[in-house]
């Protein structure tokens, strides 16, 4: 196995259920589409022939194509071109030819794409128990686009595959992701139906809704870093990690988001969301109601810190406060950051102090 | 080095740490770290 190479970075991650598993490549194929999707480096799974299979989040967006147009097409004759070689095609075409189940073979290549090529680790996996290849791409460099290239060589754009979309009611955004634009009433519908089927459950619900968006945004900001700076999220300098994350929120208009280490000598940080969508949607409330962004921030923080944790909206726009903080904790602690919300009655300045002594009583 | 807008509560140079490290550092059992000067020198310069 060559350093770099997607099993060797699947291995880097923790193995607990909510955090991103560590796959043996050869354990691919039992995993669903939504778990594929969580998977920070490129997953595709051809026929023996090349038909595209299976398709992932990562590389859905680092080559900018929605695998709606990719599914079922040819990989090497329409989707990728440049993968059409002796270096990249012989070798699947021999692992087609010759290969045992779970046989594998490991190389580095380049991606040519119209926005730009990358260098990339690439290991072809034989199936077991299917006549699939899995194509494992992990992507190790982001370079200009190469010119000197023959006629049909880079891989097609999203535009050239599905011509015509914003006439068919489609939006996308720059990784070729499709947009939905909604007014913030959806939330406001969301959750008066969610208070007239189920109001206790209902936390439960989007709050895990919210997680497995966290889940899925975290592919998004760490396509985006790795395009961008060649690093990974972790790499990267605590405050600029906040500040991609603040401005991620804000494109999307769900607030300003703020994050205050001040307490984390406790165990314990908050995160600051000024203008919350989900709260000014919803109208006064009794209790907090950003248990959608809860979710959201729980996934995020815990790929970041490569930790289970746990957050809890501490007080919400909703019932009256300026801005809605949630406090972010291990969850092995979470019956003391409980107990102290309890406490503190919606008081952020409260918490640490009251979460200290909970702790200490645990 | 640029401020960070989104965050509040930590001295520059930790806001300036790979979150990485960051998050390694975090007493999340509440256990305070222990100063420098409590370290040995060579877990000083493996925590760097």
């Amino acid at each position: 196995m060559q350093s770099g190479t997607p099993e060797s970075l699947a291995l880097t991650l923790p193995p607990e259920v909510e955090l991103a598993a560590a796959i043996p490549p050869d354990q691919l194929e039992h995993l669903s589409e939504a778990a594929l999707d969580q998977l920070p480096y490129g997953v595709i799974a051809l026929d023996l022939d090349g038909t595209v299979r299976r398709y992932n989040l990562a590389e859905s967006r680092f080559a900018r194509l929605d695998r709606r147009q990719v599914l079922g097409k040819p990989f090497f004759g329409v989707v990728a071109p440049c993968t059409a070689t002796p270096e990249f095609q012989g070798r699947f075409k021999l692992l087609a030819a010759t290969g045992e189940p779970g046989a594998s073979v490991a190389f580095a290549y380049i991606f040519d794409f119209k926005f730009g090529a990358q260098e990339v680790g690439i290991e072809l996996v034989r199936a077991r128990t299917s006549d699939q290849i899995f194509v494992l791409v992990n992507r190790n460099k982001f370079m200009a686009m190469r010119h000197d290239l023959p006629e049909g060589f880079a891989a097609p754009t999203q535009s050239e595959l599905a011509s015509g979309e914003a006439q068919q009611g489609v939006i996308r955004g720059p990784h070729q992701e499709r947009l939905l634009t909604l007014p913030a009433q959806v939330f406001e519908a969301l959750r008066v139906a969610g208070d007239r089927l189920s109001p206790d459950a209902f936390g439960l619900v989007t709050g895990e809704w919210g997680f497995q968006w966290g889940r899925l945004a975290v592919v998004d900001l760490e396509t985006r870093a790795s395009e961008e700076l060649d690093l990974a999220l972790r790499e990267l300098p605590m405050g600029q990690v906040m500040d991609r994350l603040a401005a991620h929120l804000a494109a999307q208009g769900l607030g300003q988001l703020t994050a205050d280490f001040g307490p984390s000598k406790d165990g314990l940080f908050l995160l600051e969301l000024e203008r919350s969508a989900l709260a000014e949607a919803v109208g006064l409330s009794e209790t907090p109601r950003c248990d959608l962004l809860a979710g959201h921030f729980r996934a995020i923080f815990t790929h970041l810190a490569h930790k289970l944790l746990v957050v809890r909206e501490v007080c919400c726009a909703a019932q009256g406060y300026d801005r809605c903080v949630f406090a972010v904790a291990a969850r092995e602690r979470l019956e003391s950051l409980d107990t102290a919300l309890a406490r503190v009655e919606g008081d952020p300045a409260a918490l640490p102090a009251a979460f200290r002594e909970e702790a200490s009583r645990g | 080095m640029v401020e960070a807008r989104a965050l509040r509560g930590l001295p520059p140079e930790e806001a300036g740490r790979p979150a990485e490290r960051f998050f390694e550092a975090l007493p999340w059992d509440g256990a305070a770290a222990p100063e420098p000067a409590e370290l040995s020198a060579g877990a000083f310069l493996e925590a760097l």
